[in-house]
């Protein structure tokens, strides 16, 4: 925790040795620490912040939907996964933003085209995750259930589920960074009403400098906090991985 | 009621390579034998064979037995074998919970009583990570004999156990083989273990692997520690070791 203060001071010392070059475009730390509270307390704002967040949950609990599935008939049927590791790999070299348009075409410019766009790219990392886990799983933990007589639903139910979890988590928690940066990214396209993206993009057309790096530094927080929940339910969930 | 096993002209190949050729061997209802041969000569290959896991072979390996054969399999992995996110009672209720499963009191009483033939002096609220490996390899035990199984086919049990557990673990072994009298199948790389146990001892030749000697052990069960200073035992293990020598050439 020392070292992690440590850190924390030396960054903010070189952000401020940063300012001086250009004290216009680089605010100090202390302008965008003191714009914070005024953000926070802005009901514009915090209705960004609101639209922002629903958006990425609805993305992220669609790709969850969707993947799941897919990724366990994937993982348990090795030519089927052969046939379509492929696609998978070349969607997950595609930047989703890059498809966005895309699904503005078919979706229109209200909230479907985002969610889908971040909902997607999350749906291929953690399908992907998900089949690589199930299909690395511990022969000798299904030979056991294997002896015992289980059937298919018993060995998902007590085996791969369970040596699934630690890839399934490490999915989740790229996907949902995958869903905020598709999210906030998509926001910054015209026709956004509200949204933490389209905010950064107007302080940016006002040259609201500190507000800008204000509302960059929220996005970071939410996107932070979310990743270490998920860290945190993995450790509780998940306890026996890597012992 | 224990398993019958005959085996006729078993052969097995993996990856292009003889492993098992011609192997022929008969084992008699409520028997222990053990498997003792040089390393890479199918041992556990064959117990995968019998236990059906590896259903590819030629040949024929007939089971028989008056009741449904109930199959328990401690894999010489058995640190794999053990679920980590469940904790030592529950991994030992696995079994009780494939197919026609019981119901929570009846779990309870069948591991209590587990718990009681092995003596078990450990913490089944733990989980397998938090024991030692001789622990693990108690708790692989108790769960392949929580089901009563009339054949139990067990891959080097005691290899990763110092000598008190090692010893304690088999009297486990005859203690359950008192009670229920199953047909087990042992591979072992020690000559002690084998003679200590082993109604018959199967001495596999080198690749491509056949039955090179059974050396019968005539001596009733339970053997106690006492047998283990016995000048018997002493013969059968020099006999075990001469069979050995012929094999390896040592």
């Amino acid at each position: 925790m020392k070292y992690r203060i440590y850190v924390a001071l030396i960054l903010i010392t070189i952000w401020q040795l940063i300012h001086y070059l250009n004290t216009f475009l680089i605010p100090s730390p202390y302008a965008v620490i003191k714009v914070l509270p005024h953000l926070l307390s802005d009901p514009l704002v915090l209705v960004d912040i609101r639209s922002t967040l629903i958006r990425i949950i609805e993305a992220f609990i669609i790709s969850i939907c969707f993947a799941v599935p897919v990724g366990l008939i994937l993982g348990r049927f090795k030519k089927l996964y052969s046939s379509v590791s492929y696609i998978l790999d070349f969607f997950r070299s595609t930047p989703a933003t890059a498809i966005f348009p895309l699904f503005l075409i078919m979706f229109g410019v209200g909230d479907i085209a985002k969610v889908i766009s971040a909902a997607f790219a999350s749906f291929i990392i953690i399908t992907f995750n998900l089949a690589e886990g199930i299909r690395h799983i511990n022969k000798y933990k299904l030979l056991t259930l294997k002896v015992m007589g289980a059937n298919n639903m018993e060995m998902i139910q007590k085996v791969i589920f369970w040596e699934s979890l630690p890839h399934l988590f490490i999915g989740l928690r790229n996907g949902i960074s995958t869903s905020v940066i598709v999210i906030v990214v998509t926001e910054m396209f015209v026709g956004t009403v509200s949204g933490i993206g389209k905010q950064i993009v107007d302080y940016q057309i006002t040259y609201e400098i500190p507000s800008m790096y204000g509302m960059i530094f929220i996005i970071g927080t939410i996107g932070y906090l979310i990743n270490r929940s998920i860290m945190y339910l993995e450790k509780n969930i998940v306890h026996w991985h890597n012992k | 009621m224990s398993v019958a096993i005959e085996i006729k002209n078993l052969g097995k190949v993996i990856a292009g390579k003889e492993i098992i050729k011609d192997l022929n061997l008969s084992i008699s209802p409520g028997s222990i034998v053990s498997i003792f041969g040089p390393n890479g000569t199918g041992k556990t290959t064959l117990l995968n064979l019998i236990s059906g896991t590896d259903p590819q072979y030629s040949g024929s390996i007939k089971k028989e037995c008056a009741q449904r054969i109930n199959v328990s399999y401690i894999f010489q992995n058995y640190r794999d074998s053990l679920l980590h996110w469940r904790n030592g009672r529950e991994n030992i209720a696995l079994p009780l919970e494939i197919g026609d499963s019981k119901d929570q009191i009846e779990i309870k009483e069948v591991i209590d009583e587990i718990a009681l033939i092995l003596d078990l002096k450990i913490d089944l609220s733990k989980y397998p990570y938090q024991y030692s490996g001789g622990q693990q390899q108690i708790l692989s035990f108790a769960r392949a004999i929580v089901t009563k199984p009339n054949l139990l086919l067990i891959d080097e049990p005691f290899s990763a156990l110092d000598y008190e557990n090692n010893l304690f673990l088999r009297e486990c072994l005859i203690g359950y083989y008192e009670k229920y009298k199953p047909t087990i199948i042992i591979i072992t790389h020690s000559i002690e273990e084998a003679v200590h146990l082993s109604h018959d001892i199967v001495v596999f030749s080198k690749l491509p692997t056949h039955v090179h000697e059974v050396i019968k052990n005539a001596s009733p069960h339970p053997r106690g520690l006492d047998y283990l200073a016995s000048p018997y035992f002493n013969d059968l293990k020099d006999k075990l070791l001469a069979s050995f020598r012929d094999v390896t050439h040592i």
